[in-house]
């Protein structure tokens, strides 16, 4: 009998105990919170600059960032969560990765065979893998092994960008131990230079049958929308918008076709 | 005389070819590539332009930082060009060309420094800086900033490293025996600039004719100390492991524990700077491997490589790679245009067959014991392979020393090093 009130009263005690930890230690959190992250997609790819889906949560609940940010969930996802709040959207034009280099296997013009690690960053430092321009693509694929969405392809030696699949989370742009990749603002046609040597013309002719010599036609040609600085035509993407430029013509009449439209 | 060593190292075939043959000028170049970065640290700005006139030692290349070093005219003649050139460190680089002129003339402003017996300290330290003298043995460090400690940081040893562990090269060893008085008189002079307390010349057992030679050379306060033959005894933290038995602290350098390594041919090359007043515009390459003469020349910086191994009587059929520097460290390179650089201390032509496939590590562990510096090679290149750059710094990466020896005992043929080196670059850009 006295055991029986003994472990009673001992369990009442160590009630009393858990109802006091519990006001206590209690952590306030947000009940949206959870709601929010069950939302995003959860790949936490850190496209949106936050470390995973739930830091981006956190962000936004705590009216630190606003809704918009997340690529992969897109327009719909954004939509739900900003609704969820009751705060308004940060706008974004989706962006994607282009490749400035033109190269492929066929065109990639070797000087002497690596053999090494099958990496490009590792070959990268290896006299540049052998391959003669130093500008250019390596051609191991960083880039596919880091992206998130499997949105990167080797096409023929050189990698290619499903622009479609994008979340322009910029794991690739990291990766390339060249800097090959840029984030552009998504637009149809998609209009790039696809090179990065910035050598004169006569010295990209050498190691490249395909870069940007920097003749300049397309600057005549876009009035001023190409610009050829420091030996590559570069493209003013806000010019672009406003002119009504021909791009075919542009695209047709670069003599080593490194204006890409898309 | 004692025989010294450190833990764990290799002893691959020693195949110093050229080991007897005596140093020749090599016949100068109708024109010369000149990197104007040659050394680590700030990198230089043209101090000429396209059309300009340069001498034998005029100055090109400077820059304003600390850690840096001029680069000079090797040659009398015209700049005809400045821009992308091949470089036998980083694939590409900004390069001075100049076409030689018939007759040579020396700058105007080569003046040797007054009295050097007895001149200065700080007029010493001046003069090694602005005659652009670097680490001659292959890292290329300004040999100023070596020399100049801070006041909390006193040396108490300076060891002058002839142990020249590459296997084929032979350029110190020549240097040694054919030039012992300049290098004691250059060792005089880095003793008067750090003023230490002992003087160690260490030189590897294999180099018989070098120690006798020096040997008799040797002035008060200097000692030579006979190290085994293993690779890689030439390292800096090695040789102070074998001849003082003290470790450099991980991430620290030798003056941390008051210890200056200096290169015998950095020596030399001191001794030439002030005592002739001549900036560093050409160094002892040993040719060597598969070529049909192997020499060992004085070649003018940005020689192209062509032009040393067309005077070696070119390459035997089937060679297949040209590597600057020895086959632990060197440097395979892509055009025989390249130049030669104030690190160049070898060109090696080697007969390679197909490089193996990769195999996966079976953690046999040999690789950690060769390791010099006690780290773990094998984890190193996993942790770069599998990309999980967070564990890098845990497992030092940073103390590797790129020496090679990982590789050249794997029965796995994994490319350690150039895992590492992939390593080293990633930690360094996630940094910026």
């Amino acid at each position: 009998m006295l055991s029986l009130i003994f472990m009673i009263s001992l369990g009442v005690f160590f009630a009393i105990l858990l109802v006091i930890a519990d006001k206590t230690f209690h952590v306030k959190e947000d009940p949206r919170l959870e709601k929010v992250v069950s939302i995003l997609p959860g790949v936490n790819c850190g496209a949106c600059g936050f470390p995973s889906c739930e830091a981006y949560a956190k962000g936004m609940c705590g009216g630190e960032t606003a809704p918009g940010l997340c690529s992969i969930g897109g327009e719909e996802v954004n939509r739900k969560i900003a609704k969820l709040l009751g705060v308004s959207m940060e706008s974004q034009d989706k962006k994607v990765a282009i490749l400035r280099c033109n190269v492929d296997e066929e065109t990639r013009k070797v000087l002497a065979s690596y053999q090494g690690a099958p990496s490009c960053l590792a070959s990268n430092l290896t006299q540049g893998g052998g391959i003669a321009c130093s500008y250019g693509c390596l051609g191991f694929a960083d880039c596919v092994k880091v992206c998130p969405v499997e949105a990167i392809k080797m096409v023929k030696g050189s990698p290619v960008v499903d622009y479609e699949k994008c979340i322009s989370c910029g794991k690739c742009v990291e990766a390339c131990p060249r800097n090959l990749f840029e984030l552009v603002p998504y637009s149809k046609p998609l209009i790039y230079v696809a090179c990065s040597n910035t050598e004169p013309g006569r010295k990209v002719r050498a190691v490249c049958s395909v870069g940007c010599i920097a003749c300049k036609i397309c600057e005549k040609l876009s009035s001023g929308a190409f610009q050829v600085i420091n030996n590559l035509s570069r493209l003013d993407r806000v010019k672009v918008k406003g002119e009504n430029i021909d791009w075919n013509k542009v695209i047709e009449k670069c003599p080593t076709h490194v204006i890409k439209g898309e | 005389m004692k025989k010294l060593s450190f833990p764990g190292g290799v002893h691959p075939a020693e195949a110093k070819l050229t080991a007897s043959a005596p140093i020749e000028n090599l016949p100068l170049p109708e024109k010369v590539v000149i990197p104007l970065q040659q050394h680590i640290g700030a990198p230089n700005n043209p101090t000429v332009k396209k059309g300009d006139e340069v001498f034998t030692g005029t100055l090109i290349g400077k820059g304003d930082a600390f850690v840096s070093s001029p680069v000079f005219s090797s040659v009398t003649g015209k700049v005809v060009e400045i821009g992308n050139f091949f470089h036998p460190v980083t694939g590409k680089g900004i390069a001075v060309a100049i076409e030689r002129k018939e007759e040579e003339v020396l700058d105007p402003a080569i003046k040797p420094v007054e009295d050097p017996e007895n001149a200065e300290k700080e007029v010493l330290l001046e003069t090694i800086r602005a005659k652009g003298i670097v680490g001659m043995g292959g890292a290329t460090f300004p040999t100023h900033v070596k020399l100049s400690p801070p006041p909390s940081k006193p040396i108490d040893t300076l060891i002058i490293n002839g142990a020249e562990c590459e296997p084929y090269l032979t350029c110190d060893d020549r240097l040694m025996i054919e030039s012992g008085q300049e290098i004691i008189k250059g060792v005089k002079i880095i003793q008067k600039i750090l003023n230490p307390e002992k003087t160690f010349i260490a030189i590897e057992e294999n180099k018989p004719e070098a120690i006798s030679s020096l040997q008799k050379l040797l002035e008060e306060n200097m000692e030579i100390v006979v190290v085994k033959t293993k690779y890689p005894q030439g390292g800096e933290k090695q040789l102070i492991k074998a001849i003082l038995k003290r470790d450099v602290p991980s991430g620290g350098l030798p003056l941390d524990i008051g210890i200056v390594v200096q290169n015998v041919g950095t020596c030399f090359a001191i001794y030439e700077a002030v005592y002739r007043g001549k900036p560093l515009y050409e160094r002892v390459v040993t040719v060597t491997g598969e070529v049909n003469n192997p020499r060992n020349l004085r070649v003018r910086l940005g020689t192209p490589v062509s032009c040393l191994v067309e005077f070696c009587g070119g390459l035997k059929e089937g060679v297949n790679q040209v590597i600057f520097g020895g086959p632990m460290m060197g440097i395979a390179q892509i055009s025989l245009d390249t130049p030669i650089i104030k690190g160049t201390s070898g060109v090696l032509a080697l007969k390679r067959k197909e490089f193996p496939p990769e195999y996966p590590c079976i953690r046999c562990a040999r690789c950690v014991d060769v390791c010099p510096t006690s780290i773990l090679p094998t984890q190193l290149a996993k942790i770069v392979k599998f990309e999980k750059w967070d564990l890098l710094e845990e497992y030092h990466l940073m103390d590797c020393i790129e020496c090679g020896c990982c590789v050249y005992v794997c029965p796995s043929n994994i490319p350690i090093v150039q895992y590492i080196k992939a390593g080293k670059d990633k930690l360094r850009r996630m940094k910026k």
